[in-house]
């Protein structure tokens, strides 16, 4: 149960740093520090703390955070490895700890070479990758998964409900797609086209744009994104309240999506009309990231059953 | 070549001079008079790239560019409102206007000549000037806000 509380302790993390990145690109502090890993000549945790003004205070920060995120992952990488009976599970953790890594690194490298758009976005698209690794590593963890989702009263008794056929290819695709959908965006944040197209939701006065060029062809491509994400996003709900309303843990989850979604909208309508303020710029990042990592837990707990039965299991080896 | 550096200083968060034009493998000299961080990020097209960090009050950093280039934008990205433009050029024949919009170049031969006018904000306009043997050229430029 531990373990478990502290890896919602690490993805929340993970969230914060999301956030905190997205200041850094919103309010174009990218290279306000121009070296790395040190900031100005001074190791990263002795930077005088009168000396973050301007940009600086959103670029250390998101380094400071970063820091502190990466060695929480390393103690849930190493917790794990020490008391996981599961394989899989530990295997996670190490995966979560190498992506954190290879996030961290991404991250130098593009403030040295002067944030080259792929690998800023790259650095956008892995921390979805390492949040949903935190996430999933909650997610597993949690008592409820551990039972199968079966009442307590009956955690011995049959396993967890198969999804139907519909509901499992829904949330698979719905998951990958919003994912592929967060990856349009950071190629539209990190090539400035985020005002490409001024109105919402009409384009121009109109339903497609009457001219093209690579900035506005980007930003439609995210708006028509968002449309299949959320028909996507409103079909696997659907599924969920017509086919498995009994399965409380997806009934909740789904929910949570139809919370999410609006929201998310909103902000990035908010994000256009209002002239890109950094805060709601920086909030549409983190619940896109947070919409993603929703359908990941609804596809997961979906398929529960697949995953067999992960009690307790001896570690297999010597401890 | 002029052998003195240009310079270009940083003082209350702000780029002195706004504009300023140097040669090609001349010294670039930058500043910082402020007791604030500056990082100094030059973003040019045809040269080389670069972002230094001028982390002291009084800390000097030197560069030259090895190719022509009008302009350079220099940026802060610490402080967002600071903005430079550098121009490089391959031969000393240029000014940046004063206040009162004049300028003047001195020492061209005689010969037909095209002068470029540039403004950050309004572009670029060319015109042709002709320089006699002891003759001076004018040439006005005007731009349509």
């Amino acid at each position: 149960m531990l373990v478990h509380l502290f890896a919602v302790l690490v993805a929340l993390s993970t969230a914060v740093l999301i956030f905190a990145g997205g200041l850094v690109t919103s309010t174009g502090s990218g290279l306000s520090v121009p070296d790395w890993p040190n900031t100005y000549g001074w190791f990263m945790f002795a930077f005088p703390l009168e000396k973050m003004v301007g940009g600086i205070r959103y670029e250390h920060s998101h380094r400071l955070i970063a820091s502190v995120v990466g060695m929480l992952i390393m103690a849930l990488a190493f917790w794990l490895w020490r008391a996981e009976p599961r394989r899989w599970v530990r295997r996670l953790g190490f995966i979560a700890l190498g992506a954190v890594v290879a996030q961290g690194l991404l991250g130098g490298i593009t403030v040295l070479w002067y944030l080259p758009d792929p690998i800023s976005i790259a650095h956008a698209s892995l921390a979805q990758l390492v949040f949903c690794l935190t996430v999933t590593i909650a997610l597993v963890t949690s008592p409820g998964w551990r039972r199968g989702y079966r009442p307590i009263s009956s955690a011995s008794a049959t396993g967890a409900m198969l999804p139907a056929g519909a509901l499992h290819r829904l949330t698979i695709t719905t998951t990958v797609v919003i994912y592929l959908q967060i990856i349009i965006g950071a190629t539209m944040r990190h090539t400035e086209a985020g005002l490409a197209i001024p109105d919402f939701p009409l384009v121009f006065g109109q339903l497609v744009p009457p001219q093209w060029d690579p900035k506005i062809a980007i930003h439609y491509a995210h708006r028509v994104g968002a449309l299949i994400v959320t028909l996507l996003i409103l079909a696997t709900t659907l599924s969920v309240f017509r086919g498995n309303w009994q399965r409380p843990e997806l009934r909740r989850t789904s929910m949570l999506l139809l919370v999410l979604l609006p929201l998310q909208i909103t902000l990035g309508a908010m994000t256009v009309l209002l002239n890109r303020p950094f805060v709601i710029n920086s909030l549409h990042v983190v619940t896109g990231a947070s919409v993603l990592v929703t359908s990941l837990v609804l596809t997961l707990r979906a398929h529960r059953a697949r995953f067999g039965d992960t009690m307790d299991r001896p570690m297999g080896r010597a401890a | 070549m002029p052998a003195t550096p240009a310079v270009l200083d940083q003082k209350g968060c702000v780029y002195a001079p706004h504009v300023l034009g140097l040669q090609v493998g001349q010294t670039l000299e930058i500043r910082n008079s402020d007791s604030t961080l500056h990082n100094m990020h030059a973003i040019p097209e045809n040269n080389r790239e670069f972002n230094k960090a001028l982390n002291l009050q009084g800390l000097n950093h030197t560069h030259t560019f090895s190719t022509a280039e009008v302009m350079i934008p220099f940026k802060c990205d610490v402080h967002r409102w600071m903005r430079s433009y550098v121009g490089v050029l391959a031969h000393p024949f240029f000014a940046v206007t004063g206040a009162d919009g004049a300028f003047q170049l001195t020492g061209l031969p005689p010969g037909t000549y095209t002068v470029e006018a540039w403004h950050e904000k309004l572009g670029r306009q060319t015109q042709s000037v002709t320089i006699g043997a002891t003759q001076a050229g004018d040439v006005a430029f005007t731009f349509k806000i």
